[in-house]
């Protein structure tokens, strides 16, 4: 991992397109600011471990066999209350 | 066209059915174009077929059938990468978590599949700023609706 030191406004350059800037230091957090071209999505890192940890799981679903899976069905058709 | 599935047998589709994801699924950036298979037996899910991994499939559902009132903010850099111009083009199907016992299955509200059905281009969304969670339950959970009929 490439470790640069940074002051308040300075900034970082990705390749030719993304830059990083340290906006604002605080005592246990940094904010920063980031400009990227539109096809490069910038994600928190915890919620992209999720999401892809989701992805994961939901690949390696089997679809219930058919009696199965109008069993569960039933449970998300609404049934008008009487 | 076809196409050798895993879990769908030989799959016969027209090229016009090929989405493009020019990012693909989060964690999947490699895949980029898929088919969305609607069949009778397997609603309300359709399957996200990836086309360049026969292997790699994802239920999807609509997010209304769990979430009645499902809100998506799409911002502005994402519309206009998918050049989006009417709502109407859009689907949001939701990624679907089915383990071996289908009643814990979940769904992903927090990053919907956004599809511009008009131009088949399509794009993995995080909604940073929503409540939505990642793992959310897809059935009711157990004891809910008893609680309900108590109240009344």
């Amino acid at each position: 991992m490439l470790v640069v030191t940074r002051k308040k406004d300075e900034r970082l350059m990705i390749g030719n397109e993304i830059e990083v800037q340290v906006l604002k230091i605080g005592r246990d957090s940094v904010r920063i600011g980031i400009k990227a071209p539109q096809s490069v999505s910038v994600h928190r890192y915890e919620v992209y471990e999720q999401i892809q940890a989701a992805n994961l799981a939901a690949s390696k679903s089997q679809l219930p066999p058919q009696g199965a899976l109008s069993g569960l069905l039933k449970g998300l058709k609404k049934k008008p209350v009487e | 066209m076809q196409l050798q599935t895993k879990s769908l047998g030989i799959l016969e589709y027209d090229k016009k059915a090929i989405i493009h994801l020019p990012e693909g699924m989060l964690g999947f950036a490699r895949l980029k174009d898929y088919v969305l298979i609607e069949n009778p037996e397997t609603e309300p899910f359709k399957i996200l077929q990836s086309l360049d991994d026969p292997y790699v499939a994802f239920p999807m559902v609509d997010p209304h059938v769990v979430e009645p009132e499902y809100r998506c903010e799409i911002d502005s850099e994402d519309a206009e990468s998918l050049g989006f111009r009417d709502p109407i083009d859009i689907i949001t199907p939701v990624v679907t978590v089915i383990p071996e016992d289908p009643t814990k299955s979940t769904v992903n509200l927090k990053a919907p599949l956004l599809i511009n059905q008009h131009k088949m281009i399509a794009k993995q969304v995080v909604l940073t700023d929503s409540s939505y969670g990642t793992m959310q339950p897809l059935m009711p959970v157990p004891g809910q609706d008893e609680c309900r009929v108590d109240s009344q």
